[in-house]
């Protein structure tokens, strides 16, 4: 472990900091330290963010939350007006890992980890967040993530702040099925957000994870639900739309096959939920 | 490089090699209770509070902790006086091969402090990161419940 590590006081130190190559950037480590014992990566320095003051806050008007790139998971589960506003953010961070990992992990790492199966990642699809990068550009979380572990981050650069737009739905879900209830990686997730008109959708987005390269929201299912009624019949068509579009790969969680399957029956929560839409 | 930090109360100033973890350094200093298990934030035998929090020490740097505080298991009996949490696991008989304790007693202890009332659920989804292979967890529960309703006054 021949690594250096840097703690800078503030953002200026920071971006010189991670300029050099063989560079990472920290905040918890949570998955950063773990991909390092497991010899995927071999980083000759670790630039950790958690010192800079200026990356440590929540912000909140009328429109939107800010959520600062340092602020971890159980910080956002303690925030009171977040499972107000963001009910299906909270449900999901509140499936990551442990209390020990939301105690370091943040919401801006579990972005840049860029994984398929990123809890929190579903949510920021599901609410259309926006990542602000440090040169100023605020980037669709949808093109900021690329492909796993991958992000269109430029070098030298970090991300200072998550932005969710404030907005108002009825009904919202999120469930992830693993091979076991702690501690696990998703073999499948799904979050939904709906909001109901006069008896039918006025609004749908849905999104699944584990099942591509990226967290996938399924825009044309939400173009077809609008102004239809939640009932059997209209879950079962869903059903078979999301079997054609999701794109999942065999691995050790899970196979291929499985993995369409779970995703097209979980479309049946709608109902045993007792949606009325 | 040096870093200063306290460790039930005592403070502590050691030299350490930037990629250390925290879990060798405790090791090192001779709190012994704090176990190296998985290695991969897995399993919280290696549980710490850092300030008050239950955190991973087998990933988190030594490097980060300076100037923090730091609470093992050492820090919980008072003269050999087991503390209540410690005392009801005992009772309850959750403490069979005995590795996952200290790390147990740490979160259970966080746990009480955000939630003096939790429900059963709400303690084994607190314990969800301190993985337990001997009792399945019903008779940790009991002793939680047992002190939560103690400290409440209740009679259990």
């Amino acid at each position: 472990m021949s690594y250096s590590f840097i703690s800078p006081r503030d953002e200026k130190e920071l971006k010189e900091e991670i300029s050099a190559p063989g560079s990472f950037t920290m905040s918890g480590g949570t998955d950063l330290l773990v991909k390092i014992r497991m010899g995927k990566i071999s980083p000759q320095k670790i630039v950790s963010t958690s010192k800079i003051s200026t990356l440590h806050f929540i912000d909140e008007n009328d429109d939107e939350i800010v959520i600062g790139s340092t602020i971890t998971h159980a910080e956002l589960l303690e925030y009171k007006p977040l499972r107000e506003a963001f009910p299906v953010l909270f449900d999901a961070i509140y499936t990551i890992g442990s209390p020990q990992i939301r105690n370091r992990g943040t919401l801006v790492g579990n972005v840049m980890n860029a994984s398929p199966a990123g809890d929190g990642l579903l949510a920021l699809y599901l609410l259309d967040a926006k990542i602000e990068i440090s040169n100023g550009d605020a980037v669709n979380i949808d093109e900021f993530v690329v492909s796993p572990g991958r992000t269109i981050l430029p070098k030298g650069e970090y991300v200072k702040s998550i932005h969710i737009p404030k907005s108002k739905w009825d009904h919202h879900y999120f469930e992830k099925v693993g091979q076991r209830n702690s501690m696990t990686i998703s073999i499948v997730s799904i979050g939904w957000l709906i909001k109901c008109g006069s008896e039918a959708i006025e609004n749908l987005r849905i999104a699944f994870g584990s099942v591509a390269p990226t967290i996938l929201r399924l825009k044309d299912v939400e173009k077809f639900s609008k102004g239809k009624k939640i009932d059997e019949k209209f879950v079962h068509v869903v059903s078979d739309m999301v079997k054609e579009r999701v794109n999942p790969i065999d691995d050790v969680r899970g196979s291929a096959q499985y993995r369409k399957k779970l995703c097209s029956n979980l479309m049946y929560r709608m109902v045993e939920e007792g949606i009325k839409c | 490089m040096k870093v200063e930090f306290k460790v039930n109360g005592k403070m502590h100033s050691v030299n350490v090699e930037p990629g250390e973890f925290l879990l060798e350094t405790l090791r090192n200093l001779g709190y012994k209770s704090v176990k190296h298990g998985c290695d991969t934030a897995s399993c919280g035998a290696c549980s710490v509070q850092l300030d008050g929090k239950p955190v991973l020490s087998c990933r988190t740097f030594t490097a980060t902790v300076n100037g923090h505080e730091i609470k093992t298991v050492e820090g919980f009996s008072k003269e050999g006086e087991l503390s209540n949490i410690q005392r009801a696991l005992v009772e309850e008989g959750a403490v069979q091969c005995g590795f996952c304790i200290p790390g147990l007693v740490v979160t259970a202890d966080a746990l009480l402090r955000e939630n003096p009332s939790p429900t059963e659920d709400e303690i084994k989804g607190y314990l969800n990161g301190n993985l337990c292979r001997c009792t399945g967890y019903e008779s940790q529960t009991r002793a939680i419940l047992k002190v939560a309703k103690d400290s409440r006054g209740e009679k259990s």
